[in-house]
């Protein structure tokens, strides 16, 4: 599904795969943080919407079409231009490790109230309930791993 | 097509702020991370021309303002270079007044202990959040 990134296990949030290519950075701090990846041919906003702490972060991923890449190019204001191109789009959201890479993603196909890639708050709410489903996961994998060496 | 925002011409005494975050309290973490060293595979540490506020410089990088969290410090360019760091112009879109800080060589323990110190103490977040 070409709507969702494809992404590699430990790849570079700004090159997520092999077959991606980073056409344009927008914001750099540290490393690029804001930019246009094309992989297949398609592009992909990206953004960096959280650092976790020093060593993670969170990354956004969303598809949008040639028209609107040259919107992107063409704006004088394009924080505005980015907030209107990606309202409403589904977004691949990644989990990062400054080091190891990319670890986690997850495709989110419908956020409430059609936000940008700009809103963190609405793709911190969509991810709360993924990450705690993963730590429940995690959790009773645990609790079998300690009662089997119990045994 | 817009074009790249143009380079600043760094002066000697040009204020340069440092953006940082403090982690929520539940993470243990009291003092905020301020980079000391360029990233995995990066070969720069990024900060912004002017006197900027934690509002101002957490707009800039992070496109949003939380008041607990972000947190910023501040040096010259004279000063970076007097510890021997290259600081050089390297505006983006979105962050036109972006500055790297590069070092000809090594950026080992002692080199980032000597960028450290080229700071002032931090302002602006209210720790103790979460």
């Amino acid at each position: 599904m070409a709507d969702q990134i494809a992404i590699q296990d430990g790849a570079r949030p700004w090159k997520p795969s092999g077959g991606s290519e980073l056409v344009e950075t927008y914001g750099y701090y540290d490393q690029p943080t804001l930019g246009l990846i094309r992989q297949a041919g398609l592009p992909y906003v990206f953004r960096c919407v959280d650092l976790v702490d020093d060593h993670y972060s969170v990354w956004a991923y969303a598809l949008i079409e040639d028209r609107e890449v040259a919107r992107l190019s063409d704006a004088e204001d394009l924080q505005l231009a980015l907030a209107e191109v990606t309202a409403g789009k589904p977004f691949t959201v990644a989990l990062a490790h400054e080091e190891a890479g990319i670890f986690e993603w997850w495709f989110i196909g419908e956020l409430e109230g059609s936000p940008s890639i700009l809103d963190s708050e609405a793709i911190r709410r969509a991810l709360l309930p993924i990450v705690t489903e993963l730590r429940n996961r995690l959790t009773h994998v645990r609790e079998h791993v300690v009662e089997e060496l119990a045994h | 097509m817009p074009k790249r925002p143009p380079q600043i011409n760094l002066q000697a005494g040009q204020v340069l702020t440092q953006y940082g975050a403090r982690s929520p309290a539940f993470t243990g973490q009291a003092q905020p991370h301020f980079r000391t060293a360029p990233r995995a595979d990066e070969r720069d540490v990024s900060v912004l021309a002017g006197r900027l506020t934690s509002h101002q410089a957490a707009m800039a990088v992070r496109q949003e303002f939380v008041r607990w969290r972000d947190v910023v410090r501040y040096t010259t360019v004279q000063s970076l270079r007097n510890a021997g760091f290259q600081v050089r112009s390297t505006p983006s879109r979105m962050i036109p007044n972006h500055i790297s800080v590069e070092y000809d060589g090594d950026w080992t323990d002692d080199v980032a202990k000597r960028f450290d110190d080229c700071f002032d103490q931090p302002l602006g977040g209210g720790g103790g959040h979460g």
